[in-house]
């Protein structure tokens, strides 16, 4: 199987027109293998061949079936309440009362203009970012007249839509640490609230930064260890490599040598973590240290400032990376803290009791806000009001 | 180990190769969609199980060819053309060409998918066969727009295909 997925690249790269020599022997060799080889490869190369099938591929509707996929494997349209073992019995017995007691809220008293234009003034997050070149320069990347392609330092940045990459001009060999040392160049990766970016590193490693994030960066690794610097949340998919791959957030140090991990360390939440999806990855602290396996959560508590280790559903906190966001059993400041990181908003409780009702939700983040505000109401008795950019939470 | 973010990425990278093979066999695009979806549902039930992506790949284009033949045996009524499929379904030598097939095309649809989707959307009416005014009548944009948009996606497609393609898509 794996010989035919040879053969089709080589076709591939003969009608780009960027096939080696040796590439073009191998090929050759396929061809001589049996007449039906060669039939083969010039009915494939024919324009009309390529034309039908092009017409053939426009007829999926690949957005549909990923649509219908989603849904059945990840989106459980669930919201539910506290769920505190105590209050459970309580709760059966008291959902469908407060249920029709919030809807009746819901349909009587709602000030008829609170959130009808909600909508309008509070969006889902896009994506947008803002790259702060070595120089200082600040790009908009989301600007039609943001270059294409940039060079910095010895690499060169080619923006596409919604990420940007970053590839050495004389790339040497990956394991080569006894390079020349030359002074590192850095780049900085900035999203707003309510955007969102990908990068890929001079090493081939991807970074998806999430909202009100900041990723500083050297835009070529010619160190030994291949460091950089976060700011909010990340999820890396770092290549592999004999030099370390190390984050450095403001409160936790994550070091790796290739994997799939998930970094939150947000200025404005108590607790750092790190989520590991695959491989393995040293976490520290400035007092600790801590090893993860796959499944396990590293939470750095800045109150504490202790360090400890949990089993956790990795997909739960890597969920976002998906364009869903996932709620367990959290408590609704914590809730109303990543709600307005990715739609911009402000919020303020009146309601002091609310902060800690806690919730369990998967969303789509395409969703409009007053969607999601409605399903938090609709199972506690909170209201929310919008008072110009700020949500009001009685 | 196959993650949502990378499962996601293959489904992007494969849907449509897989469903154009399958099609070949089944002929309606409805049914094979729904069979490609299942296809990935089982992919992701044994997600554990991948080493690398040759081996993704491998797994995909194979449960699709299984599949199809699941489908084409299950039918009440079978004609002499369906016998043919799954003759042609059951046959590794002629399966390994439709694998090249599909991955070969696959790599160049590939580069159009990148174009900017006003611009892609412009290229397909074009291979259509639509001329300019046409595709600013069915798009209800100036044909200057559509002029734009075209050469746009020329300088786009021009590093990454040969001049053979370039012609083929732009005359």
């Amino acid at each position: 199987m794996d010989r035919n997925f040879q053969i089709a690249q080589l076709i591939a790269q003969k009608i780009k027109g960027e096939i080696s020599s040796d590439g073009a022997d191998e090929l050759q060799r396929w061809i001589d293998e049996d007449p039906d080889h060669l039939a083969f490869f010039e009915r494939v190369q024919a324009n009309d061949h390529l034309l039908s099938k092009l017409d053939i591929y426009e007829r999926f509707d690949k957005e549909a079936v990923w649509n219908t996929l989603q849904d059945e494997l990840f989106i459980t349209k669930v919201v539910k309440m506290n769920t505190r073992k105590w209050l459970r019995y309580a709760a059966s017995l008291l959902l469908p009362l407060l249920l029709s007691g919030a809807l009746f809220y819901y349909f009587t008293s709602q000030p008829t203009d609170s959130l009808a234009n909600i909508d309008e003034v509070i969006e889902p997050g896009v994506q947008k970012a803002t790259l702060v070149l070595a120089e200082g320069e600040l790009i908009d990347l989301t600007s039609e007249t943001a270059p294409k392609t940039m060079i910095q330092g010895s690499s060169e940045i080619t923006k596409r839509d919604g990420s940007i990459a970053y590839s050495e001009k004389d790339k040497d060999s990956d394991d080569e640490v006894d390079q020349p040392v030359t002074p590192l160049v850095f780049n900085e990766l900035i999203t707003p609230r309510g955007g969102r970016y990908q990068v890929a590193l001079a090493d081939g490693s991807k970074v998806t930064l999430n909202a009100d994030s900041k990723l500083r960066f050297p835009v070529a690794f010619t160190d030994s260890t291949r460091e950089v610097y976060l700011q909010g949340e990340a999820y890396f998919d770092v290549a592999h490599s004999s030099r370390p791959f190390i984050v450095s957030a403001e409160s936790i140090d994550v070091q790796v040598l290739g994997t799939s991990f998930n970094v939150s360390d947000y200025q404005n939440e108590q607790k750092a973590s790190t989520t590991l999806v695959e491989g393995s990855v040293q976490l520290r602290s400035k007092s600790h240290q801590k090893l993860l396996v796959p499944g396990e959560q590293g939470i750095f508590s800045k109150e504490h400032a202790n360090l400890t280790v949990e089993q956790v559903d990795t997909n739960l906190h890597i969920a976002w990376v998906r364009g869903i966001t996932e709620f367990e059993n959290e408590d609704l400041e914590s809730v109303m803290r990543r709600l307005a990181r990715w739609y911009n908003f402000d919020f303020e409780f009146k309601n002091e009791q609310a902060r800690n009702y806690h919730f369990t939700a998967r969303l789509k983040q395409n969703q409009p806000i007053s969607a999601v505000l409605e399903m938090l109401a609709l199972t506690t008795n909170v209201t929310f009001e919008l008072k110009e950019k700020t949500i009001i939470i009685r | 180990m196959v993650d949502r973010y990378t499962f996601e990425t293959h489904f992007d990278n494969y849907f449509r190769p897989l469903c154009a093979f399958g099609y070949r066999f089944i002929g309606d695009t409805e049914t094979i969609q729904d069979l490609v979806q299942s296809v990935f549902i089982s992919f992701w039930d044994q997600r554990g199980n991948f080493e690398n992506e040759k081996a993704v790949k491998s797994f995909l284009y194979t449960a699709v060819k299984n599949k199809c033949l699941n489908h084409l045996k299950h039918m009440s009524v079978r004609q002499k053309h369906e016998e043919q499929l799954i003759h042609e379904l059951e046959s590794t030598e002629l399966f390994n060409q439709q694998v090249i097939e599909e991955d070969t095309f696959n790599l160049l649809y590939r580069e159009i998918e990148k174009l900017p989707k006003s611009a892609k959307k412009i290229m397909l009416l074009a291979l259509k066969g639509l001329k300019n005014k046409e595709i600013a009548e069915t798009l209800a944009i100036s044909e200057n727009t559509v002029k734009t948009q075209k050469k746009i996606a020329y300088s786009k497609l021009k590093d990454k295909l040969s001049k053979t393609m370039l012609n083929f898509l732009f005359l």
